[in-house]
């Protein structure tokens, strides 16, 4: 009875998980899971091939790592990319990017947290999943946007302010018309490279994020 | 006019990043020279906004000895086509993105001024924003500070503030030893 309450709790969550014994084999592979993976429950419990799921080859998931105790490893695994849970004890999730899922590759969240009975020793672990490819897209965009302001709306800012000196020194009588020109002449090449920068983020923007809406693609495309 | 830069810092080598609004960075660049040169240090200005022909007249109107500046120009080339360097007073490269002209620049620069206390203003980091990516930025202030403390010699960036992606920024803070924000 239990054991059908709980496998019901892991199938029922829209989020892919599966839980492992001792003994690393599986013992829940859930529903999301298998869609998101293709492989099936049936095809998986008992084995300890969950590696499939993620890896071409075969290496410790997250989940097996952590049950072995070998935190260290996971600083070598996904450096830079891990945290330790500041909710649960034992539990630590990490980031990495799969080139093998998907068409242009993965992101995923991985947590992963070691399964004790009442008197605190270990029974297994259960590992979670979530693709953050979005978010990721959607961060390196940010990166896209703050790149493109700091080149596009803050040299149109420059431009203003040096205009604004060329005009009160030429006010004031300081500057002769070749110097005039020189001046304006440089503020001329620097609206057209702004100009040329926008269209190169544009590009690189459409090129690089497929899933743009057509109606904004054809807007950035010019 | 507030002291920016002093002569015992300058005397030390020191490498700044000194940031200063949009509306006040000319006269930011105006009163960083005077103090330059006020400490007995000679001030190499590298240019990619004014050329240096104006530059040294509006100097020399705000009271600053001429013959204790000289110029890396990015900006006359570009407009004029040609202009010859004049050994000690000012060297020009053709465009504000072409890095490695600056970076021969900067160094022969100090080799015809080696013995002197000098000290290397760039004006500005903003401006070259226009022309290269933050990364290649970067690289190329990397490269200058870098020769700066092999040569023993001082140097001052100029930027605007709020102007620099926030990465840029960080990477910036990391090669200088001190920023000072004049805003």
């Amino acid at each position: 009875m239990l054991a059908s309450w709980l496998q019901q709790i892991v199938d029922c969550s829209p989020i892919p998980q599966f839980v492992i014994g001792k003994d690393h084999r599986v013992k829940f592979w859930n529903k999301a899971l298998e869609r998101y993976s293709g492989l099936r429950a049936t095809e998986m419990a008992g084995t300890n091939r969950q590696w499939q799921a993620f890896y071409k080859e075969e290496r410790p998931t997250l989940v097996d790592v952590l049950l072995e105790g070998k935190t260290d490893e996971i600083t070598q695994l996904y450096e830079g990319r891990y945290n330790r849970s500041v909710l649960i004890e034992d539990a630590w999730e990490a980031t990495d990017f799969f080139p093998q899922i998907g068409k242009n590759g993965t992101w995923l969240h991985f947590t992963a947290a070691l399964i004790r009975d009442d008197t605190g020793d270990v029974m297994g672990a259960v590992e979670t999943l979530e693709d953050i490819t979005d978010l990721m897209k959607a961060e390196e965009l940010i990166a896209y946007m703050t790149e493109m302001t700091m080149r596009v709306a803050h040299p149109v800012g420059i431009i203003r302010e040096n205009l604004q000196d060329i005009a009160r020194l030429t006010r004031e009588g300081k500057l002769v018309p070749e110097e005039i020109g020189i001046l304006l002449d440089t503020q001329v090449r620097n609206a057209a490279q702004i100009q040329k920068n926008t269209e190169d983020f544009q590009k690189a923007v459409v090129e690089k994020h497929q899933e743009i809406p057509e109606a904004y693609r054809k807007f950035l495309s010019g | 006019m507030p002291t920016i830069v002093n002569a015992d810092e300058l005397a030390q080598k020191r490498i700044f990043l000194v940031l200063a609004t949009p509306g006040s960075i000319r006269q930011c660049n105006i009163d960083l020279i005077r103090q330059i040169t006020e400490s007995g240090f000679h001030t190499i200005v590298i240019t990619t906004n004014f050329p240096y022909s104006i530059l040294v007249r509006l100097y020399a109107k705000q009271g600053i000895d001429s013959g204790k500046v000289s110029f890396i120009d990015a900006v006359t080339h570009n407009s004029v086509g040609s202009a010859k360097n004049i050994p000690g007073v000012v060297r020009f490269v053709n465009h504000p993105s072409d890095l490695t002209e600056m970076g021969i620049a900067v160094t022969e620069v100090l080799k015809e001024l080696s013995g002197k206390k000098v000290c290397i203003l760039y004006d500005s980091i903003s401006t070259m924003l226009i022309y290269l990516s933050s990364s290649n930025i970067s690289r190329f202030i990397h490269f200058v500070t870098n020769r700066l403390r092999l040569t023993d010699v001082s140097g001052i960036f100029l930027a605007v503030e709020k102007g620099l992606d926030p990465m840029l920024m960080t990477q910036l803070t990391t090669f200088v030893d001190t920023v000072i924000d004049t805003g």
